[in-house]
């Protein structure tokens, strides 16, 4: 009502949205990010370096509509880098060695929390192909549907389906379960 | 859900229930001071340059846009509060940032004070806040993190702000369910008008979506609550029930906007399926399928945040607009609503940002309904008054929306 205003500057738009993402979502984030790379320090050096490049991009993306998918794309893509730079890809065991390696600093509610059933679980999830594994961590642990999961990944829905269908199918066969 | 999936869900929640958020590192940012030039810029020290030289364009083009885009007639942008905080205007308003629970004032914006979080309760998630009708109660909830769809217990706290200033201790009111609903956050919480029950929208995680199908009213003076469960659910792609606002129509009588969700959406969902219904919270608990409409608000298929208050009005706020290249640029509009018939009395605000839509939200409203606040992670929060936005002083960006109370 004829009041004058204050022009947001470029750069506090960008500081502000990328930090309230990654505010509200960091902790999701870094378990997304556990959850591929296994290991909780270089999770959180992924979710940090992805937070530290789109901070620095923001303002040039313009703010994409879906941010958040945009967002755990990135922190995927960062964990693939980080087991790329690790040498890691090619380690059956990966999830599993890294719940080893983090024993002596876990504490006695993590040990009782990861049973050996669990551990199974996960090692026979990281002996699948990458877009498996990613595929059924993105449907089972953040519980996103198929058409989210293929707008994450940047695959169709269909292709979603049957990966997610031919892991199921994989990890069952590794725990001696019927389908 | 065969055995393998349900034994690869229990591992995998397991193992990231093994994250504890108060015990992550915080993110290294460029105003936080915790080393983010040795992680991030002096790693890649030629961006630097590029950025802060992107960053002035920006600037520049957006303050043209700015200025471009100032309507006429009720449009105004986000202004700094050169003008006092009217006789009316809650004189605080609380903000939850960096585990803090912190109190404002409204017209200057400077810290009034913190309300001492004892450490059992840093280790819980904070799931909300709101204001009494006196303006300087508020009722807080918190309850366990939990790591899968188990059974959670909030607890409702208050604390004061007394007329000296002083921000009380934290004083437990109540404890919610235990049993039969399994809430994992709220939404919306409002204080009836006579300042004994509380009514929170909880929201109840499943499988593979979530709905905020649950209101709690808790009786402020004997801890007891009643539970309004399910009811309204439908099956629309992954997201169900959203409530976006609670708020008391009279005694016993509450009444809430609610919409479903098509698909996922970041901040807001269910276009086109919003409803005003109302409830009465006086019958002691049950299903949502009590609560009758009283107006379909499918008329409003931008809405991002409703607010109705105690006159038989609602505030209404539509983003909508895209500029040239497609990106969101978008007309906020606040209408008020008669929520009787859903027929636009007259627009409350209106004005052009050059932001995505999905940034901004919610408006809240003060117990009464009738003086609102917008807030958006950019800097523009801020209170509403004659057509104009009054850009909230301290702070910015104001890190959680669920945080803010007034």
């Amino acid at each position: 009502m004829g009041m004058g205003h204050s022009p947001v500057p470029a750069a506090e738009l960008a500081t502000a949205a990328t930090s309230a993402l990654f505010r509200d979502h960091h902790g999701e984030l870094v378990r997304l990010a556990l959850l591929m790379v296994g290991d909780l320090p270089t999770a959180e050096d992924v979710v940090q370096d992805v937070y530290a490049s789109m901070h620095a991009r923001w303002a040039r993306l313009a703010v994409p509509d879906s941010a958040l998918p945009y967002v755990r794309a990135a922190v995927l893509n960062a964990c693939r880098s980080a087991l790329r730079r690790r040498g890691m890809m090619r380690r059956a065991d990966m999830l599993h060695r890294a719940s080893a390696d983090q024993r002596p600093l876990a504490s006695a509610e993590h040990e009782v929390i990861m049973s050996e059933e669990r551990r199974q679980v996960l090692a026979a999830l990281s002996r699948l192909p990458r877009r498996r594994r990613e595929v059924l961590v993105l449907r089972y642990y953040l519980g996103l549907s198929e058409a989210e999961i293929a707008e994450v990944l940047r695959i169709s829905p269909g292709t979603v389906k049957s990966t997610a269908a031919r892991g199921l199918a994989a990890l069952a066969r590794d725990l001696g379960e019927d389908t | 859900m065969s055995r393998t999936e349900e034994r690869l869900r229990d591992a995998l929640h397991a193992k990231a229930g093994t994250v504890r958020d108060d015990r992550l590192r915080p993110l290294a940012g460029p105003h936080s001071g915790r080393g983010w030039e040795r992680r991030g810029w002096e790693r890649r020290g030629w961006l630097a340059p590029l950025a802060a030289a992107v960053a002035v364009t920006l600037v520049a083009v957006l303050a043209i846009a700015l200025t471009g885009s100032q309507g006429s007639g009720t449009s105004s942008g986000p202004v700094d509060p050169s003008r006092q905080v009217g006789a009316h205007e809650p004189p605080f308003f609380t903000e939850f940032d960096a585990g803090q629970l912190q109190v404002r004032s409204t017209a200057t914006g400077k810290l009034t004070g913190y309300a001492p979080l004892s450490s059992a309760l840093r280790k819980q998630q904070f799931w909300g806040i709101t204001a009494a009708p006196d303006g300087r109660t508020f009722y807080a909830v918190w309850a366990p993190w939990q790591r899968t769809a188990a059974l959670v217990r909030p607890s409702v706290y208050s604390f004061q702000v007394t007329a000296s200033g002083m921000v009380t201790p934290l004083r437990l009111v109540a404890r919610g369910p235990a049993s039969g609903a399994s809430p994992a956050g709220a939404l919306d919480m409002a204080v009836s008008p006579d300042g004994s029950e509380l009514a929170l929208a909880a929201h109840t995680t499943h499988a593979y979506w979530s709905d905020t199908d649950t209101i709690i009213v808790f009786d402020l003076r004997t801890g007891v609550y009643h539970l309004w469960d399910g009811g309204l659910r439908r099956w629309i792609g992954t997201e169900g029930l959203n409530i976006w606002d609670l708020s008391w129509s009279g005694p016993g009588m509450l009444d809430f906007v609610t919409s479903w969700c098509a698909n996922y959406e970041w901040l807001y969902c269910g276009a086109g399926t919003a409803q005003v219904r109302t409830l009465d919270v006086g019958s002691g608990g049950g299903s949502l399928r009590a609560s009758t409409v009283l107006v379909d608000l499918g008329r409003f298929p931008d809405m991002v945040g409703a607010v109705a208050d105690q006159q038989g009005h609602l505030a209404i706020m539509q983003a909508t607009g895209k500029n040239s290249r497609g990106d969101m640029a978008p007309l906020v509009t606040i209408d008020q609503v008669d929520a009787a018939s859903g027929t636009v009395l007259r627009v409350l605000y209106q004005h052009k940002f050059p932001l995505n839509p999905n940034l901004f939200g919610p408006m809240l409203g003060d117990p009464s309904g009738q003086y609102l606040m917008i807030w958006a992670p950019t800097g523009v929060s801020g209170w509403l008054r004659d057509g104009t936005l009054h850009r909230l002083p301290a702070n910015p960006p104001y890190p959680r929306a669920y945080g803010f109370a007034w």
